[in-house]
């Protein structure tokens, strides 16, 4: 959280983290603070007037005298927050509003407002504020139980349990996709994109967990509710993971939009089956264009239907195939085009003439395993030379690149097309392009 | 992009060797990182480093404070390593620090061709003659021994990439190597 701000989940801007949601949990937070200010003033005029009872304690830390407690009880903020010898649910409820100064307030409108912003893309904004009452309720309850103070009439205030239920939520929905972190990288423009799971161990564990732990014993206390953090943070996990049970929230959605689309448009057409056609990939796909995992079942989807898919559909198939989705999963992409080239299709040559050099190098990597494959990955390197223009840096890069294989592929005629007799090093060969599908099945029979 | 032509080399007798061939030529190709890009990795791996160090710390000194006198408390376990555990686990967190420190900046490099800041800045450390990823030992030299003088010295072979055209800093100068900017916008 510190090191890198979550500023959004990894989704086009129409689906992007709506900010009036996040306003309205602001000034929440704002209005109550406003409706218990005079209270907070009382009670801290209170606990001035009360001093005289602190003494230091025998180990060298305070400690109150007995008469303290009866005092403490009747302290004005109690009223409306609970405290370990005094709590009922109601002020439970309450303390996730309560902040005990404008500081601490300003603290948590920030993470209110971000972990509000950001879970609103996966639930409706009433479902991120029950969470937010639950998870911090539970945290606030716990550290309520669990922590050891000087008196038990010390009350339990903030949103942070609340916004580290919030952040638990986010962690489940969008686990197995990508962040987009803000950073102060000039380079990147102060964002920088990545898997959200890379950095839970960071944000999450190392950060929250294990430098708070160290805080956790009586020795070590600070005004930082820290069991309220964790606990906080279990409970919204835990209720999220219960939400997404209840909803059969498909794994491989991301945003609410796609699960909206899904329930009301796709179980229908398909009764529910999970075996959907390209076309209704590719149509959730629209709504959000960087989910690679409907990308990783379009390519499986696809190469059990390799003979058949559509030359429209191909090309929108690899329009998705981003350089970074080919980077992050070449392994699938180079299945597909394996699969492609060994149904004489051709590939895509806008996708050809869009791709990377080095994304070529790495799906050619996926295709060393055999001498057919090698073939395949031959003809593969020869399609995206045919797609570059003469004379470019692609193009003399290439150029060495098929000198080098030339060298040592075999000399066997692949019936695949192109063989490194044909396309020898230096001698650009010049492609048929009106060379139909079809006849290159003829040939290969 | 440059305009890197590669010299004789050895005769390559796979299809991944080939392939890998082509890809130090890719990598040699790239344009060279330039001084502030390789500044925002290294504060990135500070950060980095600075969090595990202190999780280190943190987690090591609980265990230390609480848990071990808790089990010898609690469990009634004897040993002579349980009579001083503060003192046990500083020694342990100080051989995990350690251990950190090389992982993140010698064996990542060695291993991926750069440390966790550079990797997510699309930079990679090669060797400069043949594109291939720095040995251990070398690595070492460059990590330990080279950033060590370049930093040592005022500064002054961290800031040499500020002067010099091709963007290399002391330590790059001492293993041989170059970093190169693979991925991302310029």
């Amino acid at each position: 959280m510190i090191l890198l701000v979550p500023m959004s989940p990894e989704v086009p801007r129409s689906r992007a983290p709506k900010i009036v949601p996040a306003l309205a949990a602001v000034l929440i937070l704002c209005i109550a603070f406003l409706e218990v200010y005079d209270l907070l003033l009382a009670d801290g005029e209170y606990i001035e007037s009360l001093q005289s009872f602190v003494v230091s304690g025998p180990d060298g830390r305070p400690a109150l005298k007995p008469e303290a407690s009866g005092f403490l009880s009747v302290r004005p903020l109690l009223r409306v927050a609970p405290a370990k010898a005094d709590w009922d649910i109601e002020r439970l409820i309450l303390g996730n509003f309560i902040h005990g100064s404008l500081a601490h307030l300003l603290l948590n409108l920030v993470g209110v407002f971000a972990g509000v912003r950001l879970c609103c893309t996966f639930v409706p904004f009433s479902v991120a504020a029950c969470i937010f009452l639950l998870g911090g309720s539970l945290g606030l309850w716990a550290s309520l139980m669990l922590s050891s103070e000087v008196s038990g009439y010390i009350p339990h205030v903030g949103a942070s349990a609340g916004i580290f239920a919030l952040m638990g939520t986010y962690y489940v929905y969008n686990f197995r996709f990508r962040t987009r972190y803000f950073f102060w990288i000039p380079s990147r423009r102060g964002f920088i994109n990545l898997k959200t799971s890379w950095f839970f161990f960071l944000d999450v564990l190392l950060l929250e967990l294990v430098l708070s732990a160290a805080q956790l014993f009586p020795e070590k206390v600070d005004s930082v509710d820290h069991i309220a953090h964790v606990v906080g943070f279990l409970s919204g996990t835990a209720l999220a993971l219960g939400l997404r049970l209840a909803q059969r929230w498909p794994r491989w959605l991301q945003t609410r939009g796609e699960f909206v689309y899904w329930k009301e448009i796709v179980v229908p057409r398909h009764g529910g089956s999970q075996f959907v056609s390209i076309e209704t990939w590719l149509e959730l796909l629209e709504v959000n264009s960087y989910n690679d995992l409907v990308k990783l079942r379009i390519c499986t989807t696809a190469r059990l239907n390799a003979d058949t898919i559509p030359d429209a559909i191909l090309e929108k198939i690899f329009r998705w195939a981003s350089p970074t989705f080919v980077r992050l999963y070449s392994s699938a992409v180079a299945g597909l085009v394996v699969d492609l080239l060994h149904q004489h299709r051709l590939l895509p040559r806008r996708w050809l003439s869009s791709m990377p050099y080095d994304s070529v190098i790495l799906l050619a990597k996926q295709m060393t395993s055999s001498p057919e494959l090698q073939k395949t990955m031959f003809r593969f390197v020869s399609e995206y030379r045919r797609a570059h223009p003469e004379g470019g840096d692609v193009e003399r890069k290439l150029e060495l690149l098929m000198t080098k294989l030339v060298g040592v592929m075999p000399e066997r005629d692949s019936g695949l097309g192109d063989t490194p007799s044909s396309a020898s090093a230096g001698t650009r060969h010049r492609p048929d392009r009106s060379r139909s599908r079809r006849e290159t099945a003829t040939r290969k029979h | 992009m440059g305009s890197y032509v590669p010299t004789g080399r050895k005769k390559r007798n796979s299809i991944s060797q080939a392939l890998a061939e082509a890809e130090r030529d890719h990598l040699l190709d790239c344009p060279n990182a330039d001084y502030f890009l390789r500044a925002e990795a290294l504060v990135l791996d500070a950060i980095l480093l600075y969090l595990m160090w202190k999780g280190i710390h943190h987690g090591c000194t609980l265990i230390g404070t609480q848990l071990i006198p808790w089990v010898h408390a609690t469990l009634g376990i004897q040993g002579e390593f349980l009579s001083s555990p503060e003192t046990l686990m500083a020694h342990v967190a100080l051989l995990l620090q350690i251990g950190v420190l090389f992982a993140h900046l010698v064996w990542s490099t060695s291993c991926y061709g750069g440390s966790p800041g550079k990797l997510l800045l699309g930079l990679r450390v090669i060797d400069i003659a043949d594109g291939r990823l720095l040995d251990l030992g070398r690595c070492t030299l460059r990590e330990i021994v080279g950033k060590s003088i370049s930093f040592g010295a005022f500064g002054f072979g961290a800031l040499l990439p500020l002067v010099r055209e091709d963007h290399r800093a002391l330590h790059d100068l001492m293993s041989q190597s170059v970093v190169k900017r693979v991925h991302g916008k310029p």
